[in-house]
C-alpha cells in the first residue's frame, strides 16, 4: 500500500510540474541552435551527414548484400542515435543543469523526462522523413507494421531507464562520465547499423546480441525495412530489456537523487 | 496559538569532499574531508511572520535554507513544512542565453510552479516590474548582469506561495529597484505570507524581520526579536578580536580605535597599555578624532608632565575639527583648572540622584562625560543617560545614540545608533529627526530610502529645525521623496527666510504671554503673536486666538473667534477645534458653525483623518454640539478606516457599552480586533475582558491572545506584562508559570518595571519555580533602581524576615527615603512606620513623626491616626 501511495504521490508531483516539462522540451528544441544560421535543422543534419559518409564508404563493401542500402542505414541509424543520445549524451543531463538543481526545487526526473522527450521528438521527425522517402521511392513494406508501436514504446522506456541510470551515477563519479564516453565508440560498432546481424559469426555474433540496442534496431529492420514481423523471441527481448533497464534505472535514480545538489 | 509554517527539528548536515594532498609524488593522494555544517539545529517559524537568519559566512545559513527548500536532505532530523514553498536562492539561474527575455520568463516561470495560463496573465506585470524596456525581446546574451537579476527577480514577484525564502537576493538592482523589492516583500507580510530571510545588511534585517535566529558555526546561538538579536550579533562582531585585529591591521581607523579601547580597559583581552597606545596612535595618524582624544587622555593621566604638550596637540587637533570633548579637556588643561572642583561638583551632584528625576540623571551623565578623564566615567555616563531615557528623556536618547556611533562608553554599533536616534526622534528631538533624514537620504548606516528621509525631515521641520525646513522646501521643489508642489515649496522657503526672526519673536511672545523668563505683559504678548500671525504662522494665530479668548473684553473675544476662523481656514487643525469650543460657549457667531464643520469636513477630504476622529468625539461627548450618535459613529468610522487607533478603540467601546447606539457585541468585537491588529494593546485586552464576561466566544479570545503575543514579539512591554499576568493568574488561560516567567523575563530584558517586580514576586513566593530569595532580590533591585515603590518595600520586608543582606537593605532604604522626599505618600507613611518600630533601623520617634506629618498632609489617613495615637502616648 505504501508503495502504491508513493507512486501515486510521485506521479501527481510530476503532473504538477508538467509546465516545467513542456518548457524544458521547448527550450531544447528551439534554444539549442538558436544562434546558428541553420538552427533547428542541425538536429537532423548531424546524423544525415553520418549516414551519407557511411553510405559512400560502405556502399562499395556492403551494398551488394543489402538491397537499398541507404534505407537500411537510415532505419538503423536514427533509433541508434536516439538511444545513444540517452545513454551516452544523457550522462551529463543532471550535471550540465547544475545551476537549476542546486538552486531550485523540482522533481529531478523532469530533467530525464524532458531530455528523452526532446530526443524522441527528433527521432519521430527524422523517422517520418525517412519513411516518407521510402514510400516515395516505393520500397516501403507493410508486413511488420504491427510490431512498430511496440518497438517504439519499449525503446522509449529503455532510453528513459538508461538516462536515469547514467545521469545519476555521473553526478557521483566524474570518472563514470568519461568512461561512458569512451564506451560509446564501441557501441556504434557492435550495433548492426551498417552491416547485417546474421552475417557476423562466432564471438562477434554473441557480442552483438549481448548489446541491448541490437534488439531494438533489429526490430526496426524487420518492421520497416524487410516487412516481416519480428520473432517472438526478439519482441520478448525488447519488452524484457526495456522493463528491466527502466526499473534498475529508476531505482538507482531515486536512491541517488537526494545527494545531487551537494555534489554538482 | 498560530500554527507553525516551518519546523526544523534536530537537523544535522555534513558535507564530504575530496581534497588533494600534494605529497610531491606522481599520484596525488586524495583525502576525504568532512565538514559538519549544521549541528542539532532547531527552529520554529510561525505562520505569517518574517523570520530572519543571521550569521557569518559559512555558518550554515544557505544550507538551512536549501533544506527547507527541499533541495537538500538533512543527515538526521526532520523538517516539517505547512504550505507551499517558493525559494529565491539565486538570481540568474536557468536562463538560456540564446532565447529572448520574454521566452526565458516563460521557462523560468514554469520552474517555479507557474502554469502557462498564469504566466500569460502576469507577463505584462513581470515585464513592467523588471523595467528593462525593449530589451525584453532581445536574446539574454546581451543583457547586463543587473538586467538579468531584475528579470529573475520580477519572476519571483509573481510566484504564488505561502512560504517565501529569500537568500541574500534583496540587494539586487539599483537603489530604486531595491526599494521596490523591499516594499513588495513587506506588503506580502500583510497578506499573511511567511517569509524566511537571509540578508547581510543589518538594517534590512532589523526593519523587515519580526524574529531573527543567530546561526554561529552551525549552532543556533540565539532566537528572539530582531532588534535584540541583531544588537547582540553586532556587538559580538564589533568586539570580535579576530575581526577587529584584521581590520585594524589593514588600516581601518574606527577598528583601530575600538581595539585600542579594548586593550586599555582589559575588555576581552588582557590589559595592555602599550598596545592600546599603539592602536590609538595608528588611528590618530589617520585623523580619527576620537582616537586622538583617547590617546591624549592616556598621556595626561598616565605619563609624566613632559608629554603634556603632545597631549595638548592632540586635543587641539581634534578640537579644531569640532570634537566637544576635546574642547572641554583642552580648555581645562590650558587654564590649569583644578580637577578637584569638578570632583566636588560630581560628588555633590550624586546626592541629587536619589530622586527619580530624569532631568537630573541627564545632567549628571553630561557632567561626568565632561569631567571624565578615562573610560570608566564614559561608561557611567552611559548608564545614567540610559536611566534618563527610561523616563522618556529625548536628549538622553540622542546622547546614547551618539555614544553608540562613536563607541564611547559602549561598544560601537551602527544599528543601535540608528535605533536610539529613532527613539529620540519619536520623542520629539528635532536634531535627531534631522539626522535621520540625512541618514536615509544618503543611505549611510541605513538603506537608502528617499521617502523615509522626507518623513523624518518633515518631522524636524515641523519642529522648527532650520536645516530640515530647507530640505523639505527643496524636496517639494524637485519632487524627490514627495510629490512635487510649488506651493508647499514656497511655503517652506518663506518659513526658512523668515525663521531667523520669527523664532525670536515667538520666544518673545511666549515669554510675555506665559509669564516666562521673568516678564509678564499680556499686551506685549498679544502684539508679538499678532506680528507672527500676520506672516501666516497658523500656530501663532492659534495662540493669539486663545489669549484673546480668555480676555475680559467682549470685543477681544469676538476678535478671537475671527482670528481662529482665519487660522482654521488655513487648515490649522487646532484652531478649528478651538472654534468648536467657542461655539459651545456661545461666544462665536452661530452662523459660522456650519462653516467650521464644513472646514473640518474639508480637512477630512484632504485626508486629515485625525479631524474625523475629533469630530466623532465631539459628537459623542455632546459638550460642544448636540449629541448625535449616528454622526459620531460616521466620523469615527471614517477615522477608523484610516487606521487611527483612538477612533477604532472608541468605536469598540461605543458598541460594547451601548452608549450611542444599541449594544452590538459582534460589531464591538470587530473594532477591537482591528485595534489589536494595529498593535493597540488595550483593544486586545478589551476582547479578553469581553470573553471573561461571556459576551464573545473562545475563537475571539484565541484571536486576541494571538495578537497580544504578536505584539509582545515586537517588544511592547504593555503586551508582555499583560500576557505574563494572564499566565500567572490563570483566569484567562491555563495557569502556566513557566510561560509567565518567560514573558516577564522578556519584559525585564526590555527594562519593564512591572515585569521585574512580578519576577521578584514569583521567585520570592516560589510560584512554579524553586523559592529563591537571591533571584527575587536580583529582580526587585532592578525595579527598585527604576523607582518602583513596591519593589523597594518588598526588599525591605525581605530584610525584615532575614532573607536579604544588609547592603541590599541599605540601598533599598535610601531609595525609599529618596522617593519619600519626592513626595510619595505611601513612601512617607512606610518610612514613618519603619522609624517608629525600630526593628530594621534604630528607632527614631522624632523623625518618624516628621514623616507621618508629611504623609498626613498629603492625605494619608493612616498617618493621621498614627500621629494622634503618638501624641496620646506622649501625654
Amino acid at each position: 500500500m505504501a508503495f502504491r501511495d508513493a507512486v501515486k504521490g510521485k506521479l501527481s508531483e510530476l503532473y504538477s510540474f508538467r509546465h516545467m516539462y513542456y518548457s524544458l522540451v521547448q527550450r531544447s528544441l528551439f534554444g539549442k541552435y538558436r544562434n546558428s544560421a541553420l538552427g533547428f535543422l542541425w538536429n537532423f543534419l548531424t546524423p544525415a551527414i553520418s549516414i551519407l559518409l557511411f553510405y559512400i564508404v560502405f556502399e562499395n563493401f556492403m551494398g551488394q548484400n543489402i538491397d537499398n542500402y541507404w534505407a537500411y542505414l537510415c532505419v538503423g541509424m536514427f533509433p541508434f542515435q536516439f538511444m545513444n543520445q540517452n545513454l551516452i549524451g544523457g550522462a551529463s543531463n543532471i550535471t550540465s543543469n547544475g545551476g537549476m538543481v542546486k538552486k531550485i526545487y523540482f522533481p529531478r526526473e523532469i530533467l530525464s523526462l524532458s531530455q528523452v522527450t526532446y530526443t524522441f521528438i527528433i527521432f519521430l521527425i527524422s523517422y517520418g522523413i525517412v519513411i516518407s522517402l521510402m514510400i516515395a521511392t516505393g520500397i516501403f513494406p507493410t508486413g511488420g507494421l504491427l510490431a512498430l508501436p511496440i518497438i517504439i514504446l519499449t525503446m522509449f522506456l529503455f532510453s528513459l531507464g538508461t538516462i536515469m541510470l547514467t545521469s545519476s551515477i555521473s553526478v557521483y563519479s566524474r570518472d563514470f562520465e568519461y568512461l561512458i564516453i569512451a564506451f560509446s565508440r564501441v557501441l556504434f560498432w557492435v550495433t548492426p547499423i551498417f552491416y547485417l546481424a546474421e552475417a557476423r559469426a562466432g564471438i562477434l555474433y554473441t557480442i552483438i546480441w549481448f548489446n541491448p540496442l541490437t534488439y531494438f534496431v533489429e526490430g526496426f529492420h524487420h518492421a520497416v525495412c524487410w516487412g516481416t514481423m519480428p520473432s517472438t523471441g526478439l519482441l520478448m527481448g525488447c519488452v524484457l530489456i526495456s522493463i528491466v533497464v527502466f526499473v534498475i534505472g529508476a531505482l538507482v535514480f531515486f536512491k541517488l537523487k537526494d545527494g545531487f545538489a551537494e555534489r554538482i | 496559538m498560530s500554527k507553525c509554517a516551518v519546523r526544523v527539528i534536530n537537523v544535522n548536515k555534513s558535507f564530504t569532499t575530496m581534497a588533494e594532498t600534494d605529497d610531491g609524488g606522481l599520484l596525488k593522494r586524495r583525502k576525504k574531508i568532512t565538514k559538519h555544517i549544521l549541528k542539532d539545529v532547531n527552529l520554529d517559524i510561525k505562520k505569517g511572520e518574517v523570520f530572519g537568519i543571521i550569521g557569518r559566512n559559512g555558518s550554515g545559513k544557505s544550507t538551512t535554507l536549501n533544506m527547507i527548500s527541499k533541495i537538500m536532505k538533512p543527515d538526521s532530523g526532520t523538517i516539517e513544512i505547512n504550505g507551499k514553498v517558493a525559494s529565491i536562492l539565486e538570481l540568474g539561474m536557468g536562463f538560456h542565453n540564446d532565447l529572448t527575455g520574454r521566452e526565458n520568463i516563460y521557462i523560468k516561470g514554469t520552474m517555479y510552479g507557474l502554469t502557462r495560463k498564469q504566466l500569460d496573465a502576469r507577463l505584462d506585470n513581470i515585464v513592467d516590474y523588471a523595467d528593462i524596456g525593449e530589451y525584453i525581446d532581445l536574446p539574454m546574451r546581451v543583457y547586463s548582469s543587473g538586467m538579468r537579476s531584475r528579470v529573475a527577480f520580477s519572476i519571483m514577484i509573481s510566484v504564488d506561495a505561502d512560504i517565501i525564502i529569500l537568500d541574500e537576493v534583496l540587494a539586487t538592482g539599483d537603489l530604486a529597484f531595491n526599494k521596490k523589492s523591499r516594499t513588495h516583500f513587506s506588503n506580502l507580510k500583510l497578506e499573511g505570507k511567511t517569509i524566511i530571510l537571509v540578508a547581510h545588511s543589518m538594517s534590512t534585517m532589523r526593519e523587515m524581520c519580526d524574529r531573527v535566529a543567530w546561526l554561529d558555526n552551525g549552532v543556533i546561538r540565539e532566537v528572539g526579536p530582531s532588534n535584540v538579536v541583531c544588537g547582540h550579533y553586532e556587538t559580538e562582531l564589533a568586539e570580535s578580536i579576530d575581526i577587529l585585529t584584521e581590520l585594524a591591521e589593514s588600516g581601518v581607523p574606527a577598528s583601530q580605535n575600538t581595539l585600542g579601547c579594548m586593550y586599555r580597559d582589559g575588555h576581552r583581552v588582557e590589559k595592555d597599555m602599550g598596545k592600546a597606545k599603539y592602536w590609538f596612535e595608528e588611528a590618530a595618524k589617520r585623523n580619527y578624532d576620537i582616537a586622538k582624544v583617547n590617546l591624549a587622555d592616556i598621556i595626561v593621566t598616565d605619563e609624566a608632565l613632559e608629554n603634556i604638550d603632545k597631549a595638548m596637540d592632540l586635543y587641539m587637533s581634534a578640537a579644531g575639527r569640532g570634537n566637544r570633548e576635546a574642547r572641554t579637556k583642552l580648555s581645562r588643561l590650558l587654564t590649569n583648572e583644578s580637577r578637584d572642583i569638578s570632583m566636588e561638583v560630581v560628588n555633590d551632584f550624586k546626592e541629587l540622584l536619589s530622586s527619580a528625576n530624569p532631568q537630573l540623571y541627564y545632567e549628571y551623565a553630561d557632567l561626568i562625560l565632561k569631567t571624565a578623564w578615562n573610560n570608566e566615567g564614559q561608561r557611567e555616563a552611559f548608564l545614567w543617560f540610559e536611566k534618563a531615557s527610561d523616563y522618556g528623556h529625548a536628549t538622553a536618547m540622542y546622547q546614547i545614540a551618539l555614544m553608540y556611533r562613536d563607541g564611547t562608553g559602549i561598544s560601537q554599533s551602527d544599528s543601535e545608533y540608528i535605533n536610539w536616534l529613532k527613539k529620540a526622534a519619536r520623542c520629539g528631538h528635532a536634531y535627531s529627526q534631522l539626522m535621520l533624514g540625512n541618514a536615509y537620504r544618503d543611505g549611510i548606516k541605513v538603506d537608502h530610502d528617499i521617502e523615509e528621509a522626507f518623513i523624518w525631515y518633515k518631522m524636524a521641520a515641523d519642529n522648527n529645525n532650520l536645516d530640515a525646513i530647507y530640505q523639505v522646501a527643496m524636496m517639494y521643489r524637485k519632487g524627490t521623496g514627495i510629490h512635487e508642489s510649488r506651493e508647499e515649496s514656497d511655503y517652506w522657503l518663506k518659513l526658512y527666510a523668515q525663521h531667523g526672526l520669527n523664532r525670536q519673536i515667538n520666544i518673545l511672545a511666549d515669554s510675555y504671554a506665559n509669564n516666562k523668563n521673568g516678564v509678564f505683559d499680556i499686551e506685549k504678548g498679544k502684539k508679538w503673536y499678532a506680528v507672527n500671525a500676520e506672516h501666516g504662522y497658523g500656530d501663532s494665530k492659534y495662540r493669539l486666538g486663545n489669549i484673546l479668548n480668555s480676555s475680559e473684553d467682549m470685543d477681544e473675544r469676538l476678535m478671537a473667534s475671527s482670528i481662529l476662523d482665519e487660522a482654521s481656514k488655513n487648515e490649522n487643525f487646532q484652531s478649528t477645534v478651538q472654534l468648536f469650543n467657542l461655539h459651545a460657549l456661545g461666544e462665536a457667531e452661530k452662523s459660522n458653525l456650519e462653516d467650521t464643520i464644513s472646514r473640518l469636513d474639508e480637512l477630512i477630504e484632504k485626508g486629515n483623518m485625525w479631524s474625523a476622529n475629533t469630530v466623532g468625539n465631539i459628537f459623542a461627548d455632546a459638550k460642544i454640539l448636540e449629541f448625535d450618535g449616528t454622526k459620531s459613529i460616521e466620523y469615527l468610522e471614517k477615522a477608523a478606516e484610516s487606521n487611527i487607533v483612538p477612533a477604532v478603540y472608541r468605536l469598540g467601546i461605543i458598541y460594547r457599552d451601548g452608549i450611542l447606539v444599541e449594544a452590538d457585541y459582534s460589531e464591538s468585537l470587530k473594532w477591537f480586533k482591528k485595534g489589536a491588529l494595529l498593535k493597540h494593546v488595550p483593544s486586545a485586552i478589551s476582547i479578553v475582558n469581553m470573553y471573561l464576561s461571556g459576551v464573545v466566544n473562545q475563537a475571539a479570545l484565541d484571536y486576541a491572545l494571538k495578537e497580544i503575543e504578536k505584539i509582545c514579539r515586537t517588544g511592547n512591554t504593555h503586551a508582555i506584562r499583560t500576557l505574563g499576568e494572564y499566565y500567572l493568574s490563570g483566569k484567562v488561560v491555563e495557569q502556566n508559570f513557566q510561560k509567565a516567567i518567560y514573558w516577564y523575563s522578556v519584559g525585564s530584558n526590555l527594562g519593564d518595571i512591572e515585569s521585574r517586580y512580578q519576577l521578584g514576586l514569583i521567585y520570592r513566593d516560589g510560584k512554579g519555580v524553586e523559592k529563591s530569595f537571591e533571584e527575587a532580590l536580583k529582580w526587585f533591585s532592578l525595579s527598585a533602581k527604576q523607582g518602583d515603590f513596591r519593589s523597594i518595600i518588598a526588599i525591605i520586608r525581605m530584610y525584615g524576615s532575614n532573607h536579604v543582606d544588609k547592603n541590599s537593605f541599605d540601598s533599598a532604604f535610601s531609595q525609599l527615603i529618596g522617593i519619600a522626599k519626592g513626595g510619595h505618600r505611601g513612601a512617607m507613611r512606610d518610612l514613618g512606620n519603619i522609624l517608629y518600630e525600630g526593628k530594621l533601623v534604630s528607632k527614631d520617634l522624632n523623625k518618624s513623626k516628621i514623616w507621618f506629618e508629611r504623609a498626613a498632609m498629603a492625605g494619608c489617613n493612616y498617618s493621621r491616626e498614627k500621629l494622634e495615637s503618638l501624641k496620646k502616648l506622649e501625654e
